[in-house]
């Protein structure tokens, strides 16, 4: 069993998002109580993710229970793994890869694109098989969404 | 109390949009995509009515709500098959049915335990919607007479309630409540038409865009999750034998009598903010557990500890309805997507779609039933098909999934804005489940919150911005009370206790 240590990141992050939220609030027009601005509500929630920051801070994480999965202190020298950065950065990409080339290679191309990125997520992948079902996706996908259901993608590379 | 001729009429006006063809159609393609969703490990029902949310948008209401709807109970069906055959729960709602499901098939009476399970979740099924249809109506009247303060009352009682009934920790899940909220108050304020917190973009004038944010905080990082999880290198799971499908005399009078307690279980846990089908079948196996005393074999295959959780999770996903279809309140994560599709379609729900929309408001409630009994028929003859799904890897399955997510959200808009915004909220999601954090309280409140601000400035302006408003008339005081009730007794150890207990198995 290991304590908690996610409530300092998370603590501050609240802390820190509610008082962006608060200072750009600032800017709308607070009105009374009885008309309230634009800026009446936003103003108390800002405050409210704030103060539940606090107190997730002053709790220290007694609020969960420790967890047997949580990785001991020193841990992740043990055991050398190559943590969530793999997997967010390929899907990540493929995400990125997608919103950049769907209006621009079409969607066969992109969704090949997007399945061979994504592939890298995992450790240990094979080249060959992943190439295979990114083909097969691309055109199956292709079928399905623009021959069958009649979506206004394109299905060929325009450059203009 | 009850307007039976009203129900009854109303019931005909249902099974006339449900037995639409198009309807019957979407129905069991919802269902069918529910169960296998449900089999297949990593991808809970919220991620997949978050995903496939887009693709019903080009339907008429009804029919995606009837879609959505046949998903959701699709994979309650779904995830009991994985849970009785290979101790592998496909969704949370049905980790407790593991126990003496898998149980039965150690002793090779795995078909009977699919079986008792179909069967006690159609009987649930089948009670839950009679009980929707003659509830709703009455309780749709007692909401008209609700003014602004009762509203917002209500709301906020909604959301805390759902915190406090949640797993995890609720002061986290009310730090989520308020980011929630805070999200919801982006885009253009309805009164003063002043911009908030849009940073000069156009996009987001007409506020965050709801399925970005869903099949981001849902999908996107369900996946992440799961790939962290995975490191690669799994193998397919073996399945146990299924055996014959016929429960035997003494087994079918085990489970009868625990199918009809479970259900009457999961109908109520099912109305509470935060319960629905999860709480449902925790509760229920505990207490069966209980009254069997002695007499029972739990753990080992008891019939009854399949038939119980197994009618109490699918009363419980029927009866979560009543809330939203009623009031206007989601009960929980998978009622807030069905809350985003409505309003995406126009729909404000609340007691007023049962008199504007009779069609949508019946059609949805007959089409469940209708719904409850495809899965029957899909269930158990295709058991074999369901289990041979489960030999595909994770590995080929989730390149699968983030295309069609993809390509869903981009079909909303054709905006490429959102699909940079999945991948934000997507990241968003994953730090969060990092952080022990819920995105289920968050989704509620960003639904509710703008309209939660509207009723709030409306009660303030009829009571001249006095808050006393809110405990001079009686209703809102009730609910005041309840709220407050809720948040002290979270506070309290025997409440503590048991949050630990139901959630402990």
């Amino acid at each position: 069993m290991h304590r908690d240590r996610t409530w300092l990141p998370l603590g501050i992050g609240c802390v820190t998002f509610g008082a962006a939220a608060l200072a750009i609030a600032t800017a709308y027009p607070y009105g009374t109580v009885t008309a309230m601005g634009p800026g009446f509500v936003p103003t108390a929630i800002s405050i409210l993710l704030m103060v539940f920051g606090a107190v997730i801070l002053a709790r220290r994480g007694g609020d969960v229970q420790a967890e047997a999965h949580d990785p001991a202190p020193g841990a992740e020298l043990a055991q050398p793994s190559e943590g969530p950065w793999r997997a967010m950065l390929a899907i990540g990409a493929a995400i990125v890869i997608f919103g950049l080339g769907i209006g621009r290679l079409g969607l066969p191309i992109t969704a090949f694109l997007v399945v061979m990125l994504s592939g890298f997520a995992m450790p240990q992948g094979r080249l060959v098989p992943l190439t295979i079902l990114a083909a097969v996706l691309a055109i199956g996908a292709s079928l399905l969404f623009i021959g069958g259901l009649g979506l206004n993608l394109k299905v060929w590379p325009q450059f203009s | 109390m009850f307007d039976l001729a009203a129900v009854l009429q109303g019931l005909s006006i249902g099974f006339g949009v449900a037995a639409d063809p198009t309807n019957i159609l979407f129905c069991f393609l919802g269902c069918l995509v529910g169960t296998l969703v449900g089999v297949l490990p990593g991808l809970g029902p919220t991620a997949t009515i978050a995903i496939l949310l887009p693709m019903t948008m080009t339907l008429s209401p009804v029919t995606g709500l009837i879609t959505l709807a046949g998903i959701y109970y699709g994979a309650q069906y779904g995830g009991s098959t994985t849970s009785i055959l290979l101790r592998l729960p496909g969704e949370a709602s049905s980790v407790v049915t593991v126990l003496d499901g898998h149980g039965m098939t150690r002793r090779g009476r795995g078909g009977a335990a699919l079986a008792i399970a179909a069967w006690a979740s159609f009987f649930a099924g089948t009670v839950g919607t009679l009980f929707i249809a003659l509830f709703a109506p009455v309780l749709a009247v007692v909401v008209l007479k609700f003014g602004a303060a009762e509203y917002f009352m209500l709301m906020v009682l909604g959301l805390v309630a759902s915190v406090v009934l949640a797993q995890g920790s609720a002061l986290r899940a009310l730090a989520m409540v308020a980011l929630g909220l805070l999200l919801g108050m982006v885009g253009t304020d309805q009164n003063s038409g002043q911009y908030r917190y849009t940073f000069g973009s156009l996009e987001l004038l007409s506020g965050l865009p709801f399925v970005p944010l869903v099949v981001g905080l849902f999908g996107i990082a369900d996946i992440l999750v799961a790939l962290e999880r995975a490191r690669g290198g799994e193998e397919p799971q073996q399945a146990g034998k299924i055996g014959s499908l016929w429960p035997t005399r003494a087994e079918a009078r085990r489970a009868a009598p625990a199918a009809v307690r479970g259900t009457g279980i999961g109908l109520f846990l099912g109305l509470l903010p935060g319960g629905g089908a999860l709480m449902s079948s925790f509760v229920a196996y505990s207490l069966e557990k209980r009254w069997s005393g002695k007499s029972g074999d739990f753990g080992n295959g008891d019939p009854a500890g399949v038939a119980a959780p197994e009618a109490a999770n699918n009363a419980g996903a029927q009866t979560a309805f009543l809330p939203l279809l009623t009031l206007g309140l989601p009960s929980n994560a998978v009622m807030a997507l069905m809350t985003g599709a409505m309003l995406i379609h126009g729909i404000i729900p609340g007691p007023r779609v049962m008199t504007s929309q009779p069609q949508l408001f019946w059609g949805l409630i007959v089409s469940m039933w209708i719904g409850n009994l495809m899965l029957l028929i899909i269930n158990l003859p295709l058991v074999g098909v369901w289990v041979q799904m489960l030999k595909i890897r994770y590995r080929y399955l989730y390149p699968i999934i983030l295309l069609v997510s993809l390509i869903g959200i981009y079909s909303v808009n054709y905006s490429t804005f959102d699909v940079f915004l999945t991948a934000l909220f997507g990241l968003l999601g994953y730090i969060m489940n990092r952080w022990k954090c819920e995105a289920a309280p968050l989704v509620l409140a960003f639904v509710l919150g703008p309209m939660m601000e509207q009723y709030f400035r409306r009660a303030m302006l009829v009571a001249r911005g006095e808050l006393s408003i809110f405990i001079e008339r009686p209703i809102s005081l009730g609910l005041l009370v309840a709220t407050v009730l809720l948040l002290a007794g979270m506070a309290a150890p025997h409440v503590r206790r048991f949050r630990k207990d139901a959630f402990a198995e």
